[in-house]
């Protein structure tokens, strides 16, 4: 590999873009978290509801700004660094784009500062309101990048002209191209179980540390259930997505399973090694018939090989085969999670159960390593294209020099760390804080976001 | 038509952003001037409602650029790849002290350093580009080689911007806030006009001097008269501005009067590249994207922008009026960035705890 200009805005490109879905996905998943709390606290009145909802309005807002750096940096990016991309394919992505700002991201923009500052300023109806405003903001905004992506995976209702560029002749057809649908769904489930997890672990912080009973009991308890529907729900739309992904992009298949011969009845390789130059796997380990059982569901099922296009036109297939492992390894784990928590719940030691609880703070990122993965599956899985079958990647990115990139590149690396470890720090400060009290929450709604460093000592010398 | 309509969303969208995030951005510019963290919270306090929302103008100037001018999204941000990058990393910083600052407690003084020259790199950058942009820029640049010169022009445009956002802070800090805060704000509205004012100067008679296509358009008749309008225009508000800071009582007027200076500068702006949509280069008509893309455009553009612009009024009606200090003090010493209400009637007895 050599550390040429496009190879450089690969790289900056996957660690920015990697870098920023973690933030999307939480937003998603805990802006939804965030509507609902505020709803059962509108219908049932229970503080614990407004609780819940106040804290991880916190947290939301810690999470949301991390999306919103990260996120604009994405929108120049594009042009910057893969400016014959852009040329290409600006009738076509541009306005999906465009539509994605105009509708989701002033949406999310407008009514962020009242769903977390307002509350007092504009009743509770609003404030939910404003809530469910900004929840739909970030899901409009999954359907618009997807629906853009989506097409590039799979494109149609887009023509080549002369000039060689895209030129729609459908907009249907561009933005429920054949793979979003499944694409849509199983990311924006991926981050409600994302986000489900970051639930039940910060939950059980509280419950193993004995503080906030009631609060930390609802929060894992909400969670678990939602784990116990949603979890499995992933693993079905992550399969139908398989089942489409095969029937439009067979060579991604063929490097998640590793599969490089075109065969019948094949086997699912659960691991091994794979080697691109010989075109073949070291030290497989083998289960007959599982392969073709799992993507055709049929037990002699053909599946596509790598063979049947030329080495120039495959994806890097490590990359691809041990991603695809680390998702479906992460999803499995937390099924079994899901599983566990309806046992316990069932034999009412869900809360009492000390072990499950540390499993459960343990495991709360997870969500996210799944996710990443999964996106590096499908993104260097239709490698060597951008827009599959019809640009490469290599044709896309800007005439750079190769030193610009690399600066920004390494710059990219030491800011978003730096970031992340702000991050952590606030997050883990706010967890230690814990939630506002009853008394607080009752009295003084609009004091938002643990700007008050009072001790309940405190608050008690006040009243 | 369409192409026009389109350029006219971008335009409009580009002097929105330069008008409510400019204010964002002046504040930035004067966070490490301010005499202390209480000023420099109310100040953050200020925008804090708002700053997501205007940043969001300029990732929409972006994409329109992209969906209905690719070309130019394509080659502007290729060949301004250095300023655009430093730039976003000015934006990054920025933005997440928002955030991070509110929380902070002995990291604070590194917060309000990000949030500063965050800021201050973000104005400069941007006035880099409109300078880079206004000398003309090529649409390809040398290929894989090296694609950014530092020339002076563009260092003055990056200043002027500086000067120029921090007024519109001023003005800004001025209407919504009193006290300690807004006595700042109108001492340092008095140098940051002074300077901005010098800077233009500078600019309007550098331009024309480096760039003959801005002579060439500047001083043919009859447009001629339209710029000396705009420039008599200009110099009249800056005057009423420089007047109204201290003997105003209506703390409302200075931002007016720095939103009209900021309206006429960019008109000028766009007056001087009008009809190009790439300086020099390429019309709006030859930059414009395909129809079919347009017209999708286009026709979500006109429903939801208005909808867009009035849920942002909305979202500022609600925090109208001045930020608060000190309600929710539980008794306690005053922590300054505890300070959450901001209006007015907000205090009820009922909530001073204190």
């Amino acid at each position: 590999m050599t550390l040429d200009t496009i190879t450089l805005s690969r790289l900056q490109f996957g660690f920015t873009i990697a870098y920023h879905i973690i933030w999307p996905t939480y937003s998603i998943g805990v802006a939804w978290f965030i509507t609902l709390f505020n709803a059962l606290w509108l219908l049932t009145g229970k503080v614990v509801y407004r609780q819940l909802m106040r804290f991880w309005l916190h947290l939301f807002a810690l999470g949301f700004v991390m999306g919103v750096v990260t996120g604009v940096v994405l929108s120049y990016e594009i042009g910057a660094n893969w400016s014959n991309f852009s040329r290409i394919t600006g009738n076509v992505v541009g306005p999906l784009l465009g539509y994605e700002a105009l509708t989701a991201f002033f949406l999310e923009g407008g009514f962020l500062g009242i769903m977390l500052f307002g509350e007092k300023l504009v009743g509770r109806r609003v404030h939910m309101f404003a809530s469910a405003m900004v929840t739909l903001g970030t899901m409009l905004s999954a359907f618009w990048v997807l629906a853009a992506n989506s097409w590039m995976q799979t494109p149609q209702g887009a023509v080549m002209s002369h000039d060689g560029l895209f030129r729609v002749t459908s907009w249907m057809a561009v933005i429920f191209n054949p793979s979003f649908p499944y694409r849509f769904l199983h990311m924006v489930n991926a981050s409600f179980v994302s986000a489900i997890f970051v639930v039940a672990g910060i939950s059980a912080v509280f419950v193993l540390r004995q503080q906030h009973d009631d609060f930390a009991h609802t929060g894992v308890s909400l969670a678990m259930w939602w784990a116990l529907f949603l979890v499995p729900l992933q693993l079905f739309l992550g399969d139908q997505h398989g089942l489409n992904t095969r029937r439009y992009q067979p060579m991604k298949i063929a490097a998640i399973e590793a599969r490089w011969q075109t065969g019948q009845g094949v086997p699912l390789t659960l691991f091994a090694m794979p080697d691109q130059k010989a075109a073949t796997n070291l030290y497989a380990v083998d289960v007959p018939h599982l392969g073709s059982l799992i993507l055709t569901h049929s037990w002699n099922g053909e599946v596509k090989g790598l063979e049947e296009v030329s080495p120039s036109d495959r994806p890097y297939v490590p990359i691809v085969f041990f991603a695809f492992r680390a998702m479906v390894g992460i999803g499995s784990l937390l099924l079994v999670f899901a599983l566990l928590g309806a046992y316990l719940r069932w034999r009412h030691r869900l809360f009492t159960t000390k072990w499950f609880l540390i499993a459960l703070v343990l495991i709360s990122p997870l969500g996210f390593v799944a996710t990443i993965a999964g996106w590096v599956v499908t993104e260097a899985g239709r490698q060597p294209y951008v827009v599959y079958g019809v640009v490469r990647t290599a044709n896309a990115a800007s005439h750079l020099a190769a030193v610009s990139v690399g600066i920004t590149f390494i710059l990219f690396i030491v800011v978003y760390l730096f970031l992340m470890v702000g991050f952590l720090w606030f997050l883990i400060e706010t967890i230690i804080r814990g939630p506002e009290t009853a008394a607080v929450s009752e009295e003084l709604p609009s004091a938002a976001r643990g700007r008050i460093r009072a001790t309940p000592e405190l608050i008690k010398g006040a009243q | 038509m369409l192409p026009y309509l389109m350029f006219g969303i971008v335009a409009f969208s580009v002097l929105m952003y330069v008008l409510m995030d400019g204010c964002d951005l002046g504040i930035g510019i004067l966070f490490l001037v301010a005499p202390r963290d209480q000023e420099r919270d109310k100040m953050m306090e200020s925008i804090e409602p708002f700053w997501d929302a205007n940043e969001t103008w300029l990732v929409f100037a972006g994409v329109i650029l992209f969906g209905a001018f690719p070309i130019i999204y394509a080659s502007a941000l290729q060949v301004l790849y250095v300023p655009v990058m430093v730039m976003l990393f000015g934006l990054v910083f920025r933005g997440i002290s928002f955030e991070f600052r509110a929380r902070a407690t002995f990291s604070k003084a590194l917060w309000n350093w990000a949030f500063g020259l965050g800021s201050i790199v973000t104005a400069f950058m941007q006035g880099m580009l409109l300078g880079r942009l206004t000398q003309g820029v090529p649409l390809q640049p040398p290929p894989f080689g090296q694609t950014f010169t530092i020339s002076l022009f563009p260092l003055l445009c990056g200043l002027a911007m500086v000067a120029g956002y921090s007024v519109l802070g001023a003005a800004w800090l001025v209407n919504k806030t009193d006290g300690t805060t807004q006595m700042f704000a109108r001492e340092v509205s008095r140098s940051v006009w002074l300077f901005t004012m010098a800077l233009f100067v500078i600019a309007v008679v550098w331009t024309p001097l480096s760039v003959p296509e801005v002579a060439k358009r500047w001083f043919a008749f009859p447009q001629a008269l339209l710029f000396l309008g705009l420039a008599v225009a200009l110099i009249g508000a800056a005057l009423a501005f420089w007047r109204s800071i201290w003997k105003s009582r209506n703390d409302a007027r200075l931002l007016r009067f720095a939103i009209l200076m900021t309206c006429l500068a960019s008109g000028g702006v766009a007056a001087t590249i009008w009809p190009y949509a790439l300086p020099y280069r390429l019309s709006i008509v030859d930059a414009a994207g395909d129809p079919v893309s347009l017209r999708f455009f286009l026709v979500g553009v006109v429903i939801v922008l208005p909808i867009v612009v009035a849920y942002q009024l909305y979202a500022y009606r609600v925090f109208a009026g001045k930020v608060r200090e000190g309600i929710f003090t539980y008794g306690a010493p005053v922590v300054p960035s505890a300070v959450q209400a901001r209006r007015v009637h907000d205090r009820s007895p009922a909530l001073h705890l204190s």
